[in-house]
């Protein structure tokens, strides 16, 4: 009987010895949830230009420039929001593949802040001239999508 | 005298089961009717059917672009449950690709899985969908893939886990699992033209219902059609095959136009953009017709929705 009330203590105390270490290996979600909604920007960036090419919304050049400083530095901040604990949690569509091809991730970051500095650097002042630039920038969405994220 | 008995009544019954197993899975080809005729090929109507049937997503390597989409040497590994399959040679290079094969070769192996030296081939090349095509629109698409750059070499064999890497053994497969010509969603005389035409070209070339829908015996089965575009999980590892059934708590809620609008851009009502193994095809069905991208739409916005 003795020996049973030992096991039992032993058991607890392993028990509540993993459960300490849990918060250790909780996800962070703050990033994760960062990271959603920088997502949803660049999608409001993308639905604003949408709305100019297709003469729902008359084209103003300062504006094309808006959504491309934003979608920059917004880019600039996402691509530092993936640490080593934020690979799970949060429904995060993160795939697996930006920790395991950190440069193949890296390049892809860099081409659309490249894409979207020469969008800039070109100031386009015509509804035409804005279609070419935003189509490079905006051919980046799925170019990374492909390969980064996992559809749940 | 009793042990010889059983010899040989033991050597029968395997020779027996030897027999069996030939015969049901002996090649089955096409009827000659079943396909047209010879040099009856239209190049500028078999590129449409060529990018219907997304051909390049599996027999171009994945980062071609432009002129290198049509060299069909043979595209990236398919890594699967099953073990790693690679797509072959399908250019029409006489020796390494497909460019000594008739228009009957070609029909068989689309429409039927045979090669033309009567191996099967495997169901990842999606014959249980392009059995449903018009053998006009099979033989379209063979005079158009004429009119592509031969490439020289041979893609890598397959590397499957037994048992599947017995070739002959897909006889079997096919006999439980083989998909005929008739179609998937029954649709009435006064359903309007665009959901017929888009009924054939997702049901048939288009083949989506090969990952848009569960397969039977745990995924190594044919198409579960009674859970038609209900959503799968994805055969190449993490995550899922949406459902694009009206049912679809995503996709359900899009309009037809947005729908044929995602197909042409790539992006979604809420312009989120399409990403993984879907980037290939959306960006095949963007060389489509706006007509043929709306009578896709319309047809995925009539079919059973399932949740």
């Amino acid at each position: 009987m003795r020996q049973h009330l030992t096991l039992l203590t032993a058991a607890s105390v392993a028990a509540a010895a993993v459960l300490a270490t849990l918060p250790a290996i909780a996800q962070n979600t703050d990033v994760i949830e960062k990271r959603q909604q920088l997502m949803k920007n660049n999608g409001r960036s993308a639905k604003a230009a949408s709305q100019m090419l297709k003469g729902e919304v008359a084209f103003d050049p300062a504006k094309g420039m808006e959504i491309f400083r934003t979608i920059q530095a917004d880019n600039q901040e996402f691509r530092t929001l993936f640490p080593d604990d934020s690979k799970t949690g949060n429904d995060t569509e993160a795939s697996p593949a930006i920790w395991e091809k950190k440069d193949a991730f890296a390049q892809a970051n860099d081409k659309i802040e490249a894409d979207a500095a020469a969008a800039i650097a070109a100031n386009p002042q015509t509804l035409d001239e804005f279609k070419v630039a935003f189509g490079k920038v905006a051919a980046n969405c799925k170019g990374c999508h492909e390969q980064f994220r996992v559809d749940k | 005298m009793r042990l010889r008995t059983l010899s040989i009544t033991g050597l029968l019954l395997v020779l027996a089961g030897a027999a069996l197993f030939y015969v049901l899975t002996m090649p089955q080809r096409l009827d000659a009717a079943a396909i047209a005729p010879e040099d009856s090929g239209d190049v500028a109507r078999g590129e449409t059917m060529f990018w219907a049937g997304g051909c390049v997503s599996c027999h171009a390597p994945s980062k071609a672009t432009g002129e290198d989409q049509l060299k069909l040497g043979g595209g990236d590994p398919l890594v699967t449950d099953f073990g790693t399959f690679h797509a072959p040679n399908i250019s029409p290079d006489p020796t390494d690709g497909i460019g000594a094969w008739s228009l009957a070769d070609f029909a068989n192996a689309m429409q039927r899985g045979v090669a033309p030296d009567g191996s099967h081939l495997y169901p990842a090349f999606p014959y249980t969908s392009y059995v449903k095509m018009k053998p006009q629109d099979v033989a379209d698409l063979y005079a158009f893939m004429k009119t592509l750059p031969p490439v020289s070499g041979k893609a890598p064999a397959n590397e499957l886990s037994f048992p599947f890497n017995i070739r002959r053994g897909l006889g079997l497969w096919k006999l439980a699992f083989m998909d005929d010509g008739d179609p998937i969603v029954p649709l009435t005389a006064d359903t309007k033209d665009p959901v017929h035409r888009g009924r054939y070209l997702v049901e048939g070339p288009g083949h989506c219902g090969q990952c848009h829908s569960p397969r039977t015996l745990f995924g190594a089965g044919g198409i579960d059609t009674s859970r038609w575009l209900a959503g799968a999980p994805n055969p190449e590892g993490e995550g899922m095959i949406p459902n694009i059934t009206p049912g679809s708590k995503e996709v359900g809620a899009w309009s037809a136009d947005e729908l044929a609008e995602y197909f042409a851009t790539g992006f979604t009502p809420e312009f989120d953009s399409v990403g993984g193994r879907m980037v290939d095809v959306q960006e095949n069905l963007a060389k489509l017709s706006d007509a043929d991208r709306q009578a896709i739409a319309a047809y995925l916005k009539a079919v059973p929705p399932q949740p």
